[in-house]
């Protein structure tokens, strides 16, 4: 070491330093994956959310056919949102805010579905109708546990890319951006009020 | 200024780190605790009796041994300010059950964890399936065990309904119920009968050639019974203590109303 000029041999410690410690060399690719496999798993419920509309709507116009309407908004809904499948590498705010609006709208068209239902007696005892319903259910639950965990793993990513010492070796090296979070959809419909019609 | 620049950053993160103290400790005053995992069946307030829970408790045990099938009981009094769905993905995270794909042979092992949570005060009831049982127990399934407990439910008989729940789970799985624990159910009649009719085409088939080949294939007909060594051989202490396997949820499952 004797022989090195003193300003490299600060240069020489700090570098075995950042290797020694938890510079990201891993830890960054380990989050990347991890965002990529949560995200697969959001897309992967959604797709079994819009599998299953299908029948159901096949179902409820068996009872309820003159809700045209509300059963046409809904598959209506449903191919704007199969349109949207976007890869884990490609997303960003806009394509985020693309997928969410689509899928946003699907909900939102399915909890009218719901509601409408709600008039129909014979539809509501139907067997098929309330299995379709249960794992409809189901699959609401499975999307938000999804999507709670791809909340988390962005969230751990997102800190090792702009977070020292991590993000120390991600300008130097990865170069890898920020990734979209999810936020809630529609937050002006959201907000208002609910109008009550009697 | 080198100093001075370091202690408003100190300053600085040091708010910042109070203020994310004040905020979490705001957020747990809401959230419910998370039941230390103490046992197969956690009966907070006692809707069961402790003969039933010991007795049950072991024979869970044994089936976790046996099956690698990680059953949970867990019966509340109330769930805070949280749904039931969120609370019992919280506690079926913190728990893992059902066995880590890396500690059993085979992945169709792995992941096999159940969970049964009740909340008295809210009335609500929701079976949490593992991702290794999604194939088996669909939401569907979860929600038809739901609906056959949900009388004995109205009634107060709470040990009763687990034992439908592990009934129709166990029967599900294809796992034989031990009689002592789970009554067991009248098979179909005529699904019986095929399944005879079946067997007996396969002897009078596998007779038929046994004697057809008899000169030439009886040698191979001797190595049966080479490979597998049954469960047991991985090193786990059986019978023992009940603690989280290493499985992970999904969200799978149903849940309703009592």
């Amino acid at each position: 070491m004797k022989f090195l000029p003193p300003t490299f041999r600060l240069m020489f410690i700090l570098t075995t330093l950042l290797a020694l410690t938890s510079c990201g060399m891993q830890s960054i690719p380990t989050a990347y994956n991890e965002v990529d496999a949560t995200w697969a798993e959001v897309l992967n419920q959604y797709k079994r959310r819009s599998d299953l509309i299908p029948n159901l709507v096949n179902v409820v116009k068996g009872y309820a056919s003159h809700e045209k309407e509300t059963l046409e908004s809904v598959i209506k809904a449903r191919s704007e949102a199969t349109k949207i499948n976007i890869d884990a590498s490609k997303l960003d705010e806009n394509s985020m805010k693309q997928f969410q609006k689509a899928q946003g709208g699907l909900s939102q068209a399915l909890s009218k579905l719901m509601v409408v239902s709600e008039k129909y007696p014979d539809l509501k005892a139907d067997q098929n109708f309330r299995d379709l319903q249960a794992q409809l259910e189901g699959t609401e639950n499975r999307i938000t546990v999804a999507r709670n965990r791809y909340i988390e793993s962005i969230k751990s990513f997102n800190n090792l890319v702009t977070v020292p010492p991590t993000s120390w070796y991600n300008s130097l090296f990865l170069q890898h951006a920020k990734k979209p979070q999810f936020t809630v959809e529609n937050l002006e419909e959201v907000q208002k009020a609910p109008e009550v019609k009697f | 200024m080198k100093t001075c620049k370091k202690i408003t950053l100190n300053t600085f993160t040091f708010c910042h780190l109070i203020l994310l103290l004040v905020i979490l400790q705001v957020f747990n005053l809401n959230a419910r605790e998370i039941p230390k995992m103490s046992s197969p069946i956690i009966d907070e307030i006692n809707l069961t009796s402790p003969s039933f829970q010991s007795k049950y408790s072991s024979y869970l045990k044994e089936i976790f041994d046996k099956h690698h099938l990680q059953i949970q009981i867990l019966l509340l009094d109330n769930l805070g300010d949280e749904s039931i769905e969120s609370f019992s993905i919280k506690v079926a995270d913190s728990y893992k059950l059902g066995r880590h794909k890396n500690e059993v042979k085979g992945i169709e092992q792995a992941d096999k964890g159940l969970l049964f949570l009740l909340s008295l005060k809210e009335k609500k009831m929701r079976i949490e399936v593992g991702r290794g049982l999604e194939g088996d127990i669909t939401d569907l399934f979860s929600k038809r065990i739901l609906d056959q407990m949900r009388p004995a439910l109205k009634n107060g008989q709470y040990e009763k309904a687990i034992t439908i729940f592990l009934g129709s789970v166990l029967q599900k799985l294809n796992i034989e119920a031990d009689p002592k624990y789970v009554k067991p159910k009248k098979r179909n009649s005529t699904q019986s009968l095929l399944v005879y009719f079946i067997i007996f085409i396969f002897m009078m088939l596998y007779l038929i050639f046994n004697i057809l080949l008899r000169p030439s294939r009886l040698n191979s007909y001797g190595h049966y019974g080479g490979g597998y060594g049954g469960f047991g051989g991985s090193g786990h202490s059986s019978g023992g203590g009940w603690s989280s396997g290493g499985g992970s949820f999904g969200g799978g499952g149903a849940s309703s109303d009592f």
